[in-house]
């Protein structure tokens, strides 16, 4: 993928290049789909959503005027979308299953002990990031995986700033506290 | 055993990095883009053409006027400009009293009006709504 930044895309797209949007789906397709299936827990259902989500960007893309980064304006639209889908979903799926979070990885599953233990860290590190509120897992996501600065992570979630420092204060303690007895502090690099 | 915030903070990102991001499907981006392309093609397809031109509509225009000249001024003399043309004929044409015979009542003229002022305003509205869901 080139490194030319998203509005040179946006412009080209909005010129009548409609090839210049895949550039865009391609940068931000993990992570609008990683949301997705963070807050839906289905994978089927996620890569619907986030399929709309780009879809929507394509339509909307004339209105959005660059106020915020393009990955915070399609990540606001994956946002809602899922938790649109998440209401309207009657057949919620258990925040329990394995389903949403072995996919990715199984089929990277080699024999070699080093990676199946990799893999089931990943699997369990997943399952206690399912265990936080669908807000929270967006906005621990954003913030440190993504390394969004808070700013942008309001637009997003659509919260004051405030609160989100404390929903981010809150999902660490308790990210950490589910984890504490699988991963020690000493086993990772701080 | 963490103790500080910057501990927890640490961890935190570390435990999110970790968990790394879910793939989609290899086939994700060509779904989103074909949906694309089939929504500007069918947008083109759909793309609404006026029935009527606007040269017809200026000629239908020209037509109607010159039809409304005639009625009014059939007895006002045409200007000097315009005396090569022989007129005569249209003096020939029985005039028109289909309409002098028909009398409508106040209240149905008003209605008629109120109801086709009712009509294109409704025609307005549902052609921006229509436009504004084609085009997001």
């Amino acid at each position: 993928m080139t490194g030319k930044p998203d509005e040179y895309y946006i412009k080209e797209t909005l010129n009548g290049n409609v090839n210049a949007y895949a550039f865009l789906v391609k940068r931000y397709n993990y992570m609008v789909f990683t949301l997705a299936v963070r807050i839906i827990k289905n994978r089927e259902d996620a890569e619907e959503i986030a399929q709309d989500v780009f879809i929507k960007g394509y339509r909307n893309l004339a209105n959005f005027k660059g106020d915020s980064k393009f990955s915070t304006w399609i990540y606001k639209i994956a946002y809602y979308a899922s938790l649109d889908k998440l209401k309207s979903n009657k057949r919620q799926v258990n925040a329990e299953n394995i389903d949403v979070i072995k996919g990715a990885y199984l089929e990277d599953s080699h024999n070699s002990d080093s990676e199946l233990h990799d893999n089931e860290r990943k699997n369990i590190i997943n399952q206690a990031l399912l265990k936080l509120s669908e807000e929270d897992k967006v906005i621990v996501t954003l913030y440190y995986f993504e390394e969004l600065p808070v700013k942008e992570i309001v637009i997003v979630v659509g919260l004051s700033e405030d609160n989100v420092k404390v929903k981010l204060f809150r999902a660490r303690k308790k990210l950490a506290e589910l984890l504490k007895n699988v991963i020690e502090i000493n086993t990772i690099d701080l | 055993m963490m103790k500080t915030d910057k501990e927890i903070d640490e961890f935190a990102k570390y435990i999110v990095k970790e968990a790394s991001v879910e793939k989609p499907s290899e086939e994700f981006v060509n779904k989103v883009m074909d949906a694309i392309y089939l929504e500007n093609t069918t947008a083109l397809n759909t793309s609404f053409k006026p029935l009527i031109s606007n040269t017809s509509w200026f000629v239908i225009v020209l037509i109607f006027a010159s039809v409304i000249g005639y009625l009014l001024n059939i007895e006002t003399k045409l200007p000097a400009m315009f005396n090569f043309i022989d007129v005569s004929f249209f003096k020939n044409i029985p005039s028109i009293e289909i309409f002098s015979k028909i009398h409508f009542s106040n209240t149905f003229t008003l209605s008629f009006i109120v109801f086709s002022i009712f009509v294109i305003f409704q025609l307005i509205v549902i052609k921006n709504y229509f436009n504004k869901q084609h085009h997001f």
